[in-house]
């Protein structure tokens, strides 16, 4: 919380462009509703009532947000973005190699790659990791893993 | 009397080692099957269920009522541990045990949970054994216009959970609202927002939704927000972890009243377990001592919670026991399991086949029991899922969210899809927006547009449906009470501040 | 010559010992597009029981609700296991007739129709005789004032609907629908007094009419049914010919369902068919009348029904 005579952080752009996203996915929804969908059909509220109203009120505020002076600190870092760069690449692999290979490789990779634990601790977590998803989802639960590369090929 | 004699030869059957054992194996099983997210009670039951074949029904039903409440149980494992809360009512939990196991009481927060869900849980199951036929015809009142300002209710009180910033907070819960709306609407029977995927007309699932906003924006989180080594918080040891007896005592009010509610919305038609939760965890915030901190990692947060669950998933029995309704959901996933006495769901059963209902709700007592004492087994080594460091806990949440979201639906759809969520919330709490909000409008909003539709049909365009029968009155005065209450709340403090200035 | 007749007559062979073998493996997903409790659950629910009780079939069937969307939601869920001989799924006459109402993605092209084993009908129904002796109570309350009166059924665009739009353009009042989201919700506002009347497959509202919590005003089937609707007039009896519908129950897997397996489970629900168990405790006691269509033949009957409904979705203008 700031004190009122702190000096005010310049808007951060950051947080601006979250709100004006936030805005142009309220104002689509609102669009559809009411041009496509119907708002009011029949006597009462057609398909397009919630997306309307409720996509309008999201759109509004947004715009009356977005018009205040308030500040915001925005807490975004580069460095959270790693776990998303490494997941895509991870689920990206399932589709060649199969669930479980990837996501152990995941796992391997990251702890030695990115936390820097030692190859041992590594190999035992990601090991630890695929033997139990085998054994849980495989071999108890069976549930059918996705097709790939790999299977398809062997 | 007649009850508890029937309640007795309920009993007379069902207790023996044998079925004890089989409900002990079955809470565990089910406790494991709950934990997992993505995975609940439908996947447990029809695992178990070939298993059962050979079995005399008294103990299958037995079996299959204890992993019942073992899922129950479990649910609120991965909500408190990993906060990635494994179905629609354990995002309360989630809420509160999740920033207790931040502050080293994860291991009180699990077994409080396990404590409450008993006890909530036993409320339902005696209300449903004193009043199960009277219970029925009290949901039958309800009908679209009363569901309808019920659901309107829980959305009006998710307003305390708004946080600091009030537009903020509205805009996400629209937002949860407006992506619960994608898909073929029920009432409407044609695509919305579906840009033309196959894999949106369903709607956007639930799991993988709350599996990225949750448990996969955490992680993100983790990445820098991350104790250094050595000076986080100290996981409190296990001896102190469990509840003393004044601490239990401190849990019963919290509890018996949340089973209370959950049960009494747990009959209504389609309501759910969810609503059940949310508006036990709203009374408690309104009338408990506690109720400022809640959120923030309370433990009667995570008691009201889980004590609502449990009792409205005993409380869906009374209509399909009493009237031969199925309540969505839950009650009909044991449906499948019980079709082996024969069964056939009617207002007859009571008078017709006296001995599978009592058998059946005698086993739910055991079931419960049993469900219990294996949770209490088990979360010693659960917490040691605490000491894990973060290090290590980061790809392996991010696995385990990999392989809840594929699970649900195996639809690898669903995995982008919680990895898209898990982003765009990051995005979006980075810049103020709360996320819980989102997520309960999301579970609320199909059955609130449904009901009001459905309302309109009704009274042929008639708005005054809303307000024409005692409980719909009573509900919409609530509601305006409490938007006319945050309404004047917000006016006063606004003009407290100018005088300060 | 001889060696292309060898070895057309080992492919042959090949083809027709892995049509033998194969066997389901896992769990088999029993997919119902509509929520526990209606009529294709209990049906799903008592074709696994029957399978399971004689040893037909000894994978794991789970029976899986997709409700929503009249039907479509099932149906696309089933869509999105193209190929997987593992997916059953009920196929009914109004899943179909949605498809057609709602211009839906996932048509009757886009399944595999695998048998038919029984066709059913719809009644109409009442909180109790208090309410509305028979019909021509209903229709009196109607005329005295337009759209007074409810009429609650599942989905828009459905069968509930169609017969209900048959019914009320053959009377001179009007008359008011309700779609509920399942049989399940629309019984529990019919006992609750919450819609005048609703229509109902018989075999989800017969033990609410044997227990007097329900009362039957008259039945869209050709002929009279069994107990306990067999004082039931239809409505051709009651001087409305033509309001009938048959609706046939059904089964279909996914597009492109391989041919061996389309054959193993045509098998398995003719061996279910002539089960005592099947006979007995669902056709007989759900008051539905028993009929057996192999794959080939539903998968024309069906096409045919499907112009009859769109040519009747037309007529009643639901669609353009």
């Amino acid at each position: 919380m700031l004190s009122p005579d702190a000096p005010r952080p310049p808007r951060s752009l950051f947080a601006s462009a979250v709100t004006f996203a936030v805005f142009c996915f309220g104002a689509v929804f609102c669009g559809f509703g009411l041009f496509s969908y119907g708002f009011w059909m029949e006597g009462g509220p057609g398909a397009g009532f919630f997306p309307t109203v409720f996509g309008g009120g999201t759109a509004l505020l947004a715009a009356l947000d977005l018009a205040r002076p308030a500040p915001v600190a925005a807490r975004v870092r580069l460095k959270n973005h790693a776990p998303v760069i490494a997941m895509v690449a991870a689920i990206a692999l399932i589709s060649v190699i199969g669930m479980v290979p990837a996501m152990t490789l995941f796992v391997l990779l990251w702890l030695r790659l990115v936390e820097r634990a030692p190859w041992r601790r590594s190999i035992l977590v990601a090991a630890a990791t695929g033997l139990s998803t085998t054994l849980l989802f495989d071999v108890w639960l069976r549930v059918a893993f996705p097709e790939n590369l790999l299977s398809t090929l062997f | 009397m007649e009850t508890l004699l029937a309640l007795q030869s309920g009993f007379a059957t069902s207790l023996s080692l044998g079925n004890l054992g089989a409900a002990l194996t079955g809470a565990a099983l089910g406790i494991v099957v709950g934990a997992i997210p993505g995975l609940g009670s439908v996947t447990g039951i029809a695992l178990l269920l070939p298993l059962t074949f050979g079995m005399d029904p008294t103990t299958a039903v037995i079996l299959l009522a204890a992993l019942y409440y073992g899922c129950m149980f479990g649910g609120a494992y991965s909500a408190i541990l990993l906060n990635i809360p494994g179905d629609a009512p354990a995002v309360m939990t989630a809420l509160d045990g999740y920033p207790m196991a931040k502050r080293g009481e994860g291991g009180k927060a699990l077994f409080s949970a396990n404590i409450a869900s008993f006890i909530g849980g036993t409320t339902g199951i005696v209300a449903l054994s004193f009043m199960g036929p009277l219970l029925a015809e009290i949901g039958l009142m309800f009908g679209p216009p009363e569901t309808a300002a019920l659901i309107l209710l829980a959305l009006c009180s998710i307003g305390w959970m708004l946080g600091d910033n009030i537009a903020k907070g509205l805009m996400a819960t629209m937002l949860g609202i407006l992506l619960a709306v994608v898909g073929i609407g029920s009432t409407f029977g044609h695509a919305r927002f579906t840009l033309g995927s196959m894999h949106l007309l369903n709607g956007v699932s639930f799991i993988p939704l709350v599996i990225g906003m949750f448990g996969f924006c955490q992680l993100l989180e983790m990445m820098t927000d991350r104790p250094k080594p050595g000076e986080g918080p100290k996981q409190i040891p296990l001896r102190a972890a469990i509840p003393s007896r004044r601490e239990t005592l401190r849990l019963l009010p919290v509890s018996l009243r949340s089973g209370l509610i959950g049960t009494l919305v747990g009959i209504l038609p389609g309501a759910g377990a969810t609503t059940g939760a949310f508006l036990s965890y709203m009374v408690q915030r309104k009338i408990g001592r506690n109720g400022a901190e809640m959120g923030k990692g309370a433990v009667e947060g995570v008691a009201a919670s889980e004590a609502g669950n449990n009792g409205a998933a005993a409380g869906s029995f009374a209509p399909l026991l009493s009237l031969g309704i199925p309540g969505s959901g839950t009650s009909a996933v044991l449906l499948g399991g019980l079709m082996m006495w024969g069964l056939q769901p009617g207002p007859l059963l009571f008078a017709t086949r006296p001995d599978f209902v009592w058998g059946l709700v005698s086993s739910m007592y055991i079931g419960t029991v049993m469900a219990v004492i294996a949770a209490m087994l088990i979360i010693p080594f659960l917490m040691q899922i605490l000491r894990i460091p973060i290090s290590v806990l980061i790809p392996v949440i991010g696995t385990v969210c990999v392989f809840g979201a594929y699970s649900v639906n195996g639809s690898m759809f669903d995995v982008w899809l919680m990895l898209g969520f898990g982003v765009a919330a990051y995005y979006l709490k980075a810049a103020d927006f709360p996320i819980a909000p989102l997520i309960l409008a999301f579970v609320l909003t199909p059955r609130l547009e449904s009901s009001i539709r459905r309302s309109f049909d009704i009274s042929n365009g008639d708005p005054w449906i809303f307000v024409s029968s005692p409980i719909s009155v009573t509900l919409v005065s609530v509601i305006c009470a409490l938007i006319l209450m945050s309404v004047v709340g917000a006016g006063v403090s606004w003009m407290r501040k100018r005088a300060a200035q | 010559m001889q060696v292309r007749m060898i070895l057309a007559a080992a492919v042959a062979m090949g083809i027709g010992a892995q049509a033998q073998a194969w066997e389901p493996e896992g769990t088999v997903e029993f997919v119902v597009p509509y929520s526990a409790g209606g009529g294709s659950d209990v049906n799903a629910r008592m074709l696994a029981e029957t399978w399971r009780a004689n040893d037909i079939v000894d994978a794991n069937v789970v029976v899986l609700n997709k409700p929503g969307g009249s039907g479509a939601v099932g149906n696309t869920y089933a869509f999105s296991k193209t190929g997987n001989p593992n997916t059953l799924m009920t196929f009914i006459a109004g899943q179909m007739m949605s498809t057609i109402s709602n211009d839906a993605a996932v048509k009757l092209e886009n399944v595999t129709p695998l048998a038919t084993l029984s066709v059913d009908t719809l009644v109409l129904v009442t909180r109790s005789a208090d309410d509305f002796a028979d019909f021509d109570a209903l229709v009196a309350a109607a005329s005295a004032e337009p759209n007074s009166i409810t009429i609650g059924g599942v989905s828009r665009g459905s069968e509930d609907h169609l017969v209900f739009t048959m019914l009320s353009d053959s009377l001179d009042a009007e008359l008011q629908y309700v779609p509920f989201d399942g049989g399940g919700d629309a019984l529990s506002a019919l006992l609750g007094g919450h819609v005048d009347a609703a229509i109902f497959n018989p075999s989800e509202i017969g033990q609410q009419v044997a227990a007097g919590r329900a009362h039957p005003l008259g039945a869209f089937s050709e002929e009279r049914l069994s107990e306990p609707f067999d004082s039931t007039a239809t409505f051709a009896e009651l001087g409305y010919p033509g309001v009938a519908i048959s609706l046939f129950r059904g089964y279909a897997g996914p597009p492109e369902m391989p041919a061996e397996a389309v054959a193993y489970w045509e098998e398995k629900l003719k061996a279910a068919y002539d089960t005592e168990m099947w006979q007995q405790d669902y056709i007989q006691d759900k008051g539905l009348v028993a009929r057996f269509m192999g794959a080939e033949e539903s998968a024309e009957f069906y096409a045919a029904e499907a112009e009859k409904y769109e040519r009747l979705l037309k007529a009643a203008g639901f669609i353009d």
